[in-house]
């Protein structure tokens, strides 16, 4: 039998991952009349997605290596995006909604649950398109760090042109596009890490990323704290060992997360409808714990229809007197 | 570095590598080879990724020409190089791509080195850990003289890459071939792949080497025994069952080709001993005698020199291919820390023929109520009974598993025969023996196997955990795993891929970043891993499945 161990080492990337996603279900179970609000948690969870991204390629990864990874994790992620898309639009047509135009802009189309697996469609789209532009896939499996650093830049500017272009109502600054370089700084950060000169890249990573929170943001944004934090760990600490049940419960958290991201809006919706309070703590562990018992379920579900037998399976045993 | 592996102009005319149509000659190799190396600052620390490439070779040889440090890595293993590469801090990193190679020129803050330092290889048991093994110009020119002096080589042979030169298995073939004048046919396909047969057989090649899984695999079609041009067949990197090797010798016999059975360690450049063709059919269980100019004795476990045939101890060697030592950091690579002689942790006997014999491992051993208990010992006796049987054990118990019943009185009388109660054995009958991603038995799924027996959690006889309750059970047994209310039961690193990757295909050479894992499929595989392997590695995602089994069964014999 594998025994677990009473300490577990857990990657920082890991419980990142669980605190953003918890960022965000707390900021949204905050009610509006209620300050202050936590507007944080996603910027957290995209700068770990960049990290993982790179660091989960082949560190030789060649540029169709690199396209298979992003499709994967584009299929990972956007069939149920589009799925939680469809069963949305089913059953919350946002143009019903008292409040709301029957506009198909994104202001409007935000504020229902579909903004998530829309924002989660779109970053695939938006990473498809940069990886399928000549020579980046393959500068980025020769030169990780200068070509992530270009990714930043270019995300960077795209945020800029796209503000002046596309008005997205309570959404400002808030849109995929716009959240792009957290995604490329996380890559850039991982880059860092494995740079021959790690040291220097690390820090000059450290440093653009501060100096674009702090314009992008302003100095006391709990975005800008919380992502420069993010940063910080994700160089200086690769694992953190942890009580064997503490690590555990973050671990389904952070496991959960696509699942807690695409579900809990709706979930705090049934909450507010159902119980008719707007007390935020309730809301939010009642969000948290039931779109990660979501995922526990249909996991375990899935696992069981597709369970692989273990290698030696004991057929009889001649008794051990 | 000596004459022997570098001055190489004294073949210059002679073919040296054979790359389908292509015959490159010594002249043009070593023209390659010192046309890249004087890219390089003098007396650097190069890692270089080994491939069968004519460019990967020649970068090689170059490096060792102009007197630089080179430790070689495989093309899977990314992880652990980038550990190395922060660690080491080479001056250069040539890569293989597919125009040549790529030469990196890194920090250039390598660590001084020891003069008579040249090659750095990682043990076949380390490859989780940045362990390397210091050799020197003296380990490997002798190692190459003895061998190419033992197998006949000449410059009419021509070996066929079987192997990968950052292994030391594959590098000494490399060696002893250019030590004679001889030729490599260069390829990357599988033994089992037939291009493979078709480079053997276009290029004339005279020799194939190979571990004891590539004759395994090999024994499915015996069609390549008949290869005409097939003068001799190596075999090394772990014990071959004795029934094979015979097998192996009588095809040899009918077709016209030597057996040879080898025997060595990384630590020993790597050849330590092997068995002389003509007893292969006759002492296939043996390793034979030591490679000219090595010397073998055992040791006993009181420290005292075993004298007598037939008497078990620990195998030493002695001889100018015993390494500089290991570096595990930096300052490492400027010491000779040269031992006097090499303890491979493999217990052997000699034979009244003078022959050597491997019984077991130090780590093979095991002493319930104090009473020295050699597994393979026991796994020997069991097969008497039970041909399959394989033996794990530790000091609190012993295991026989086989795929067939055991007899009613199987452990009383194993139990009385080595003197032991019988509640200390037990025997269990399996549908499949678990075997590492590598093929070698898997003893810790076995014990595990065992305590599960034990525990009463597979709740009936006939089922592993889960799989007896239809999806119910299995979906209720899957749901307590993920909360942590009970320990997953994985038979393998490769079963946790294959059942949380969705992955039935994967193999030793997968690794998660390989497969696409990404980060929604990562957690749970740390999670698996560290139930596992007691831990998950830093960098897990990087190695191959190979490796974090080797991590978690260590193994050094080569």
């Amino acid at each position: 039998m594998n025994r677990p161990h009473s300490r577990v080492d857990v990657g920082v990337d890991v419980l990142l991952r669980a605190a953003g996603i918890s960022l965000v279900v707390l900021n949204h179970a905050t009610s509006v009349s209620q300050a202050p609000h936590f507007l944080a948690g996603l910027n957290v969870i995209l700068v770990v997605a960049g990290f993982s991204f790179i660091r989960f390629l082949p560190q030789r990864a060649s540029a169709s290596q690199i396209r298979g990874a992003l499709l994967a994790y584009g299929a990972g992620i956007g069939w149920p995006s589009l799925l939680m898309m469809a069963v949305s639009i089913a059953v919350f047509p946002f143009w019903r909604a008292p409040g709301r135009t029957a506009e198909l802009s994104l202001h409007n189309v935000a504020l229902f649950p579909v903004w998530y697996p829309v924002e989660l469609v779109q970053f695939i789209v938006v990473l498809a398109l940069v990886f399928s532009a000549p020579g980046v896939a393959t500068t980025l499996a020769r030169r990780q760090w200068l070509t992530t650093l270009a990714l930043v830049v270019f995300t960077v500017l795209i945020r800029q042109a796209e503000t002046h272009l596309w008005r997205t109502g309570v959404l400002d600054g808030s849109g995929p596009h716009l959240m792009l370089w957290n995604l490329a700084a996380g890559m850039m950060l991982f880059a860092a890490t494995r740079s021959p000169r790690r040291m220097l890249a690390s820090a000059a990573s450290f440093l653009i990323v501060a100096a674009l929170c702090w314009v992008t943001w302003g100095p006391g944004a709990l975005r800008t704290w919380s992502t420069l934090a993010a940063a910080a760990l994700l160089l200086g600490v690769s694992r953190v060992s942890l009580p064997f049940a503490l690590a555990r419960g973050l671990l389904i958290v952070s496991q959960a997360c696509l699942f807690i991201f695409l579900l809990h809006k709706p979930a705090i919706w049934a909450f507010d409808a159902f119980t008719q309070t707007t007390d935020t703590i309730a809301s939010f562990i009642w969000a948290l714990s039931v779109t990660t018992a979501a995922w526990v379920i249909c996991t375990a579900g899935s696992r069981a229809l597709r369970r692989m037998p273990v290698g030696g399976r004991v057929a009889a045993v001649a008794p051990a007197r | 570095m000596g004459d022997t592996l570098v001055a190489l102009e004294r073949f210059a005319g002679l073919t040296a590598l054979v790359d389908g149509a292509r015959h490159v000659t010594y002249g043009e190799l070593i023209d390659r080879a010192d046309r890249l190396a004087s890219a390089l600052p003098p007396r650097s620390l190069v890692f270089l990724q080994a491939a069968n490439t004519v460019e990967a070779i020649a970068a090689y040889l170059g490096a060792l020409r102009a007197d630089h440090v080179v430790h070689l890595v495989g093309e899977t293993d990314e992880g652990r190089l980038g550990r190395l590469l922060a660690l080491f801090r080479p001056n250069a990193l040539i890569r293989s791509s597919a125009g040549g190679v790529d030469v990196e020129h890194l920090s250039g803050a390598a660590a001084p080195m020891h003069p008579d330092l040249r090659v750095l290889l990682s043990t076949s048991g380390s490859t989780g850990s940045p362990k390397l093994v210091k050799l020197s110009a003296r380990n490997l020119e002798s190692n190459a003289l003895a061998i190419a002096e033992y197998l006949g080589i000449t410059a009419a042979d021509r070996a066929i890459t079987s192997l990968t030169f950052n292994y030391s298995y594959g590098l000494s073939v490399l060696h002893s071939h250019w030590a004679a004048g001889a030729s490599l046919a260069l390829t990357e396909a599988s033994v089992v792949d037939p291009a493979f047969w078709a480079t053997f057989a276009q290029s004339g090649a005279t020799s194939l080497a190979g571990v004891p899984y590539t004759f395994e695999l090999l024994a499915r079609n015996e069609a390549w025994a008949a290869s005409p041009s097939l003068r001799y067949v190596t075999q090394a990197g772990g014990r071959m069952a004795p029934e094979l090797a015979r097998r192996l010798a009588g095809l040899g016999a009918r077709h016209g080709w030597d057996l040879y059975i080898m025997y060595g360690q990384t630590e020993a450049s790597p050849r330590i001993a092997y068995l002389p063709p003509k007893l292969a059919s006759t002492h296939a269980d043996c390793i034979g005698v030591a490679i000219p100019g090595g010397r073998i004795s055992l040791i006993a476990e009181d420290g005292s020199a075993v004298g007598a045939d037939e008497t078990p101890g620990e195998l030493r060697y002695e001889g100018p291919n015993v390494m500089m030592g290991y570096a595990e950091e930096p300052a490492a690579l400027a010491l000779d820390e040269t031992p006097p002689a090499l303890l491979t942790g493999d217990i052997a006997l000699r034979t009244a023929e003078g022959l050597y014999r491997i019984v077991g491992r130090v780590s093979r051993i095991v002493k319930p109520f104090g009473v020295r208990i050699n597994l393979d010992e026991v796994q020997a006796i069991a097969r008497a009974t039970l041909p399959d049987a394989v033996c794990a054990g530790s000091d609190a118990r012993l295991v026989i598993a086989a795929t067939q019943a055991p007899p009613v009185k199987f452990v009383d009388e194993l139990a009385a025969s080595l003197g032991l109660p019988a509640y200390l054995v037990q025997a269990l009958q399996l549908d499949e023996i678990p075997r590492l991603a590598n093929g070698k038995v898997d003893h810790q799924s076995l014990l595990r196997l065992s305590e599960a027996a034990d525990d009463g959690v597979s709740g009936q006889a006939g089922s592993a955990p889960g799989e007896e309750a239809g999806f119910l059970g299995r979906f209720v047994h899957e749901m307590r795993n993920i909360l942590g209310l009970s320990a997953q039961q994985w038979a393998s690193v490769r079963d946790i891929y294959a059942a949380l990757l969705n992955r039935p295909d994967v193999n030793g050479a997968s690794s998660f970043a390989a497969l696409a894992g990404d980060s929604l499929t990562y957690v749970q595989i740390t999670l698996a891993l560290e139930e596992y392997l007691g831990h998950a590695p830093e960098g897990w995602e990087g190695q191959t499945i190979d490796e974090l089994e080797r991590a978690r069964d260590e193994q050094t014999a080569f």
